[in-house]
C-alpha cells in the first residue's frame, strides 16, 4: 500500500510527528511504501541540528525512517519562512513545493493529514 | 473529488486558514479537483466585510471569495452557521451551504482530505 502523510506541526510541542513516526515505521516493516510531506512548522522536524537532552530525538527518528526506505519531502517555502536553509535540513530529505505534494497525493492508497 | 480541504479556524487568530487558502489555490491551479469546506469557526472566513487592514493582514474573505478563479469549490457548513447566528446573506459568494450529512459523504468520496484545523 502507498501510504502518504502530511505533517503541519513542529517537533515536541505536538505529538503528530511522533504518531507519524510510529505508523510509518510499522508500515515500512510490513513492506508498505511511505512518503511524508513536512509542511508549515512540520519542516522543523527535519532540522539536522535538533538536540534533545534525555528525550527522543526527532531528527534521528526522521533519519531512521529515511534509512528504512521512507521518502520524506519538505516544503521549501515553509522552510524559508522559518529561516531554515538546505544545510540545516537532514540529508536525504527532498525539497519540493505543492507540486511534489500533489504528485504524491494523486498516487496514493491512503493519505493522512496531521495538523493540530 | 481529489482533495477536500477542511478548515475549522477563525480567519485571523492563527495562520491556518491562510495556509489552507494557499494550499487550495495551489492544488486548484495545478488542476487538482479541489473543494474547501468551512466548519466550526472556519465559517467566519466566509462572512463578508472583514477589515484586517487594521492588523496589517490580508482580507481572507475576499481571498476565499475568489477561489472559483482557481477552479476550487467553496462550501460552508450549515450547522456551524446556525450555531453562530450567521445567515446566508452575510456570506461571500460560495458553492453551497452543506449539512453534516453532505460533509460525511464528501469526506468518504474524496481521495485525500487535508485538514487545516486550528486547534485551541
Amino acid at each position: 500500500m502507498r501510504l502518504k502523510f502530511m505533517v503541519r506541526t513542529g517537533p515536541y510541542s505536538y505529538q503528530n510527528i511522533d504518531t507519524v513516526y510510529q505508523l510509518a515505521k510499522r508500515a515500512l516493516k510490513r513492506g508498505h511504501e511511505v512518503f511524508i510531506f513536512l509542511y508549515e512548522d512540520g519542516t522543523l522536524n527535519a532540522d539536522a541540528d535538533i538536540k534533545s537532552l534525555e528525550e527522543r530525538n526527532i531528527a534521528e527518528r526522521i533519519r531512521e525512517l529515511l534509512e528504512m526506505g521512507a521518502r520524506i519531502g519538505i516544503c521549501g517555502t515553509c522552510a524559508k519562512f522559518r529561516g531554515q536553509t538546505k544545510k540545516d535540513v537532514l540529508e536525504g530529505v527532498k525539497y519540493g513545493g505543492l507540486a511534489l505534494l500533489v504528485k504524491e497525493m494523486l498516487q496514493c492508497d491512503r493519505f493522512l493529514s496531521f495538523g493540530y | 473529488m481529489d482533495a477536500l480541504v477542511l478548515i475549522n479556524g477563525a480567519p485571523y487568530g492563527t495562520a491556518t486558514p491562510a495556509e489552507a487558502y494557499r494550499t487550495a489555490i495551489g492544488l486548484g491551479g495545478m488542476g487538482v479537483d479541489t473543494a474547501v469546506v468551512l466548519v466550526e469557526d472556519g465559517v467566519w472566513v466566509a462572512v463578508k466585510g472583514h477589515n484586517p487592514k487594521v492588523i496589517d493582514m490580508q482580507d481572507l474573505s475576499q481571498a476565499f471569495g475568489a477561489l472559483n478563479q482557481f477552479d476550487v469549490k467553496l462550501y460552508v457548513l450549515k450547522e456551524a452557521l446556525e450555531e453562530r447566528g450567521i445567515s446566508e446573506n452575510e456570506l461571500i459568494k460560495n458553492d453551497g451551504i452543506i449539512t453534516m450529512e453532505d460533509l460525511k459523504k464528501m469526506i468518504k468520496e474524496a481521495k485525500c482530505v487535508l485538514t487545516f484545523l486550528a486547534g485551541g
